[in-house]
């Protein structure tokens, strides 16, 4: 009897699990309307664009071999579903003096989110001497509050934002840093100058949680796609910018300082292991298939052409230290002069102060100052 | 918490010897009242209600062995009314795994670091708490073996957790126009708001059983906190969760 009770129960808890789960399937309410306001992809027609288009949040960059008839593009833009932009997509509008503001509305009324949208050619500089940087803001409960730096080119009065950093990655783990908390910024320099400050950092438990413990400083030519973070972390450095020269050698000073405990992926102490720093550039060739390396392939990638590194470890020394290393050319690869000038290599110029940050190992307060990079390059 | 506990089952296990005491029956029947020993399957869901827009769809849903096991006493009044007290100590929760967009929700670590914004993804959610329930219920016996009841229960939390994870989505940071960071390819979120939920809850609950075998009798009822499981402090999850739960189970009357 009591047996059969049971089966009862049983049998009931089933049906009764399954009538809960069709009450709530019933009870899902019809979709509403969209809150996003992003502008997903970005077109220019009439008009060759010599690098990937870079998308931003709040920023979109086309970037074009040179100027001529800037003052009359229509560029066109898809956008979230249900959203509208402002000005429309397709409209005829003058780049000259830099960017248009473009403005994307929420289908349901309650977002927009304005896009500088910048068409320039490429930054053409090879001496980088990291004195000018902005301090990116955020709203922290409706108060206005500094977040991390960006270092960029000054090139005939425009802002040129070649150099990007993970720290719009360390943000998400630790919202709460001041400027010179996040693993790169701006700091004393060579001789009395700003130079830029690579500190690998603590992630704190969030991070820890990700399986990224810590975040070495970087800084790199090209892009961080902060979107790949979590997801994809070796491929959210898009190393590399157009670079239409010839490079010869690579140089600039140094000062480093290695973390006192080595730790590896789970935040483990490998205990005999010293940190150390990576300074190192890669030119490469660009095709539709590459339109840049990441993490995963910038040391290995076939478009690589060549690449200057230091033949030995670097090692630590206290006060700033030239360095100077040559573009060794990959057997076999030469630089054709005809692609060069249409922006078909990239260059990209990497510091990392753990260089085994990007499999998240290495030393909290390792710190690397780099300052007065040079590319030299053929004449 | 432990303590709670082993008292609340010592005082069930202990019920029927107490019952069985020589005299103490025959005061009860003089007194109309009547000692009942019942257990029950809790089967149901701490949700939103109505479940809002943002919820998309229910991808599973595992009522998990949630259980109640109930001490009760019986005062019969005249005209076929009752009134029905006792101590419950139960388990109620779930395990959901949701899709949603435009959830706002927060990330907290231990640590105190927080990432904040509106989710589009699945959800896993786990809930599993323990109570010490005082169910209060007037029953009417309209024929013999048919008894309905109908009252208020006040649930004390002896234990809570509500936690779980988000994957293959994508966080908007602080609101919808932030940066956009992907979880795919197995990069989870995991939260957990333990820390934020109420101690004390109440609600209506209703029951009917039905005698169908010399003192034993099964009963269905139906608990519905009035009260959101979170403090009303508590600004992450937009909206309130209340715990409906079905109970299937059986009355053992002596």
């Amino acid at each position: 009897m009591k047996k059969l009770y049971s089966n009862g129960n049983t049998l009931l808890f089933f049906l009764m699990s399954i009538i809960a789960f069709i009450g709530f399937m019933s009870c899902i309410q019809p979709e509403l309307p969209n809150a996003e306001c992003d502008i997903i992809a970005a077109f220019m027609p009439g008009k060759t664009l010599v690098a990937p288009t870079l998308i931003e949040n709040f920023r979109i960059i086309f970037t074009v071999a040179d100027k001529t008839g800037i003052d009359a593009l229509a560029p066109e833009f898809e956008i979230t579903d249900g959203a509208f932009i402002v000005p429309a997509s397709g409209s005829i509008q003058d780049f000259t003096s830099g960017e248009v503001l473009y403005t994307v509305y929420s289908e349901d009324g309650l977002w927009s989110k304005t896009y500088a949208v910048q068409v320039g050619i490429p930054v053409i500089k090879t001496d980088y001497e990291f004195e000018t940087y902005e301090t990116l803001m955020t709203t922290v409960l409706g108060k206005p509050r500094e977040t991390y730096q960006v270092f960029y080119e000054s090139v005939n009065g425009e802002k040129k934002y070649i150099w990007a950093s993970g720290n719009a990655g360390f943000k998400l783990s630790m919202s709460s840093a001041l400027p010179d908390q996040y693993p790169t910024f701006a700091g004393p320099g060579y001789d009395g100058t700003t130079g830029a400050h690579l500190v690998t950092r603590s992630t704190g438990s969030l991070g820890a949680i990700a399986g990224m413990p810590i975040a070495a400083g970087n800084l790199f030519t090209g892009n961080f796609d902060v979107k790949n973070a979590m997801a994809k972390p070796l491929e959210a450095t898009q190393f590399g910018t157009p670079f239409g020269k010839e490079p010869v050698r690579l140089t600039g000073y140094y000062t480093y300082t290695p973390g006192a405990v080595f730790t590896d992926k789970s935040g483990r102490e490998i205990s005999g292991k010293t940190d150390g720093c990576d300074i190192y550039a890669v030119f490469y060739e660009t095709d539709e298939t590459t339109p840049y390396l990441t993490g995963v392939d910038i040391l290995e990638s076939p478009n690589i052409v060549a690449i200057a590194k230091s033949p030995a470890p670097l090692g630590a020394p206290s006060a700033f230290t030239f360095f100077d290393f040559p573009f060794v050319y990959e057997p076999g690869k030469s630089i054709d002069a005809q692609k060069l000038a249409e922006f078909g290599y990239n260059l990209a110029i990497i510091f990392s102060s753990s260089k085994d940050g990007a499999l998240f190992e290495g030393a909290i307060g390792s710190t690397l100052v780099i300052d007065k990079v040079s590319v030299i390059c053929a004449e | 918490m432990r303590r709670i506990i082993c008292v609340c089952i010592g005082i069930v296990c202990l019920f029927p010897s107490a019952v069985q005491a020589a005299g103490f029956s025959a005061w009860l029947d003089e007194q109309g009242l009547s000692l009942r020993l019942q257990g029950s399957f809790n089967i149901g869901g701490t949700a939103p209600i109505p479940i809002p827009a943002q919820i998309r769809a229910i991808n599973g849903y595992d009522p998990g062995l949630k259980m109640g096991l109930e001490a009760l006493v019986h005062k019969s009044l005249p005209h076929r009314f009752g009134l029905l007290s006792g101590i419950r100590f139960e388990t109620k929760g779930m395990e959901t795994d949701g899709l949603v967009k435009d959830y706002k929700m927060a990330m907290t670590a231990d640590d105190g670091s927080t990432v904040r914004g509106y989710w589009t993804g699945n959800v896993v959610t786990d809930i599993d708490s323990s109570f010490v329930t005082l169910p209060i219920l007037v029953t009417y016996a309209p024929v013999e073996r048919l008894e309905l009841q109908l009252g208020v229960f006040l649930s004390w939390l002896i234990r809570g957790s509500f936690g779980g994870y988000v994957y293959e989505g994508y966080l908007r940071e602080n609101d919808p126009t932030g940066e956009k960071i992907i979880f795919t390819d197995g990069a989870k979120a995991s939260y957990n708001f333990s820390e934020d939920l109420r101690r004390f809850q109440w609600g209506a609950e209703a029951g009917i059983s039905w005698r169908i075998w010399g003192n034993l009798a099964v009963r269905a009822g139906l608990t519905w906190g009035f009260r959101s499981i979170f403090s009303p402090d508590f600004e992450t999850i937009t909206f309130g969760m209340y715990p409906v739960y079905a109970q299937l189970g059986f009355t053992y009357t002596f």
